[in-house]
């Protein structure tokens, strides 16, 4: 290789890393922007069939998105907001009557009760006291709570910024998303473009599809979840939906979740324990619709990934990043999982492994 | 008199006319809208190559269509080593045929002289066909079009030299 190539390829690389340094705090942006374009992508395509330019068809699916979002501010917000604040005052009103307050809970009076009636029969095993401690320990627990809200307010209006950032960024994705794929394949020398080409578009397809899927999965999961439970009567319905929506992006155990969900609701606000059982069949029966109609619909085929997998890996995740890590920990996992199958099978078809 | 050509100036501003005006050159495309081949032109990558340069070789997966802008392609059979190579010419096509019965390239492909290609990943190609029903039967009728006229062609050569 001639020294005046070495040099050159040296100052690409240099001005490469350079750039990445400089632009690293922007990462989470991009990615973030990069997932929203995959999203709405389909329906901008959609609207240029029909002879809508791109930016015109990106403009009119923010209006739209805008608008679903204003009625949902209007309408689903303040019930959300108002059963998370209820369930925070009730958190608060504990802590504030000592460290035992849980005990007020119906369920737990019940269970102490019980527990009290063993000690009586059997006064060597002490359970109460053990049960008290317990209570004790999980109090703390909650008592925490809001001062975690507090102590991360800065995280949160992070949040809110990166919320609003995205659309801006994915405008632009959006609306040259052919010319940055033309640009990037220009670069492809001859002997690889065919491999590249191919990659692309299975990698698109691979990453597209599973985001699309994710996205309304979150939404029908937990649009059903919150209808079917406020029907059947347990409080915190859509505070429950929404959260048991988003949990459903862990696959085996994201469901579980949305039933413990319920059934901790039930518990605490001392609804009929029957409903734990309609609970379980309607999570059960959204889940039976979830995984025949709109996974096969939305995704169609999809990786097998094994449980044992997803559960290390959801652990894993919780155990880098807390809350957040066990949510997109499974996805990341199942999108690298793909691209390297594809990258793999692909490589070794053009002789170049 | 100083007229405004307003189709054209609308044209203008919603499609890269020169790009297309380019695209419109092809027989492939001839009675495409300009609509249709914005459409079009989005999944269609242009590539040169220096002369001996090779554009695929035998057994790799058939992945990307080709059509000839400039310039000529050899391509040799490992089975037809004795024979001579067969050559592809402007605005001919490359892969069309094989897309639906093979999965492999039969041949190596090599630019005879500088080459410019149009390259189409087949997977895009299919894609769009299933997503533009209509301009995808004009385009497969401009293919079938464009492969009998060759097959004519070569069959006159043939029957010629025999």
């Amino acid at each position: 290789m001639k020294l005046t190539k070495i040099v050159l390829y040296l100052i690409i690389l240099t001005i490469i890393v350079a750039g990445m340094l400089f632009y690293s705090w922007i990462i989470k942006y991009l990615i973030g922007a990069v997932i929203f374009a995959y999203i709405i992508n389909p329906w901008i395509n959609w609207l240029e069939k029909y002879y809508v330019p791109r930016f015109l068809g990106i403009i009119m699916v923010y209006v739209v998105m805008g608008l679903l979002v204003a009625w949902g501010v209007i309408k689903i917000l303040p019930t959300v907001i108002d059963q998370a604040q209820n369930l925070l005052e009730f958190i608060r009103s504990s802590s504030r009557q000592g460290e035992i307050s849980l005990l007020k809970i119906p369920f737990i009076q019940n269970l102490q009760q019980k527990v009290i009636k063993i000690d009586t029969q059997v006064p060597i095993l002490k359970l109460n006291d053990n049960f008290i401690n317990i209570i004790k320990s999980m109090n703390y627990a909650l008592m925490n709570v809001p001062n975690f809200l507090v102590d991360n307010y800065q995280k949160i209006l992070e949040a809110v910024t990166l919320i609003a950032t995205i659309p801006l960024i994915g405008f632009f994705l959006l609306k040259d998303n052919h010319k940055f794929r033309k640009d990037f394949l220009k670069l492809i020398p001859n002997r690889y473009f065919e491999i590249v080409i191919i990659l692309l578009h299975k990698i698109d397809e691979i990453v597209g599809r599973y985001l699309r899927a994710m996205f309304f999965e979150i939404i029908i999961v937990g649009s059903l979840a919150a209808i079917v439970l406020r029907f059947l009567g347990v409080s915190y319905a859509f505070l429950i939906g929404f959260m048991a929506g988003i949990a459903n992006v862990i696959p085996y155990f994201g469901p579980i979740m949305g039933v413990l969900f319920a059934i901790v609701s039930i518990l605490i606000t001392g609804n009929p324990p029957i409903l734990i059982f309609y609970s379980i069949i309607a999570m059960y029966l959204i889940q039976v619709f979830d995984n025949n109609i709109i996974y096969p619909v939305v995704i169609g085929k999809s990786i097998e990934m094994h449980p044992l997998i997803v559960l290390l890996t959801v652990l894993a995740g919780g155990w880098a990043w807390g809350l957040i890590g066990m949510l997109v920990s499974v996805p990341i996992v199942y999108l690298i999982y793909g691209v390297i199958k594809v990258l793999y099978i692909n490589l070794r078809e053009f002789n170049l492994i | 008199m100083f007229v405004i050509d307003f189709k054209q100036y609308i044209l203008s501003l919603l499609y890269k006319k020169k790009d297309l005006d380019f695209l419109y050159s092809f027989p492939i495309f001839e009675d495409f809208t300009y609509h249709e081949l914005h459409l079009f032109s989005q999944i269609i990558q242009v590539r040169d190559f220096k002369e001996g340069e090779i554009v695929y070789q035998e057994q790799f997966p058939l992945a990307v269509l080709y059509l000839v802008a400039k310039g000529e392609i050899s391509i040799n059979n490992e089975y037809q080593k004795s024979e001579s190579p067969i050559f592809i010419n402007e605005h001919q096509l490359l892969g069309f045929i094989d897309m639906y019965n093979e999965d492999r390239r039969k041949g190596e492909a090599k630019a005879n002289k500088e080459l410019q290609l149009l390259a189409i990943s087949h997977l895009d190609f299919k894609s769009f066909l299933k997503n533009n029903p209509r301009t995808g039967v004009k385009l497969l009728n401009n293919v079938c079009k464009i492969l009998s006229k060759n097959f004519a062609g070569y069959m006159q050569q043939t029957w010629h030299n025999s």
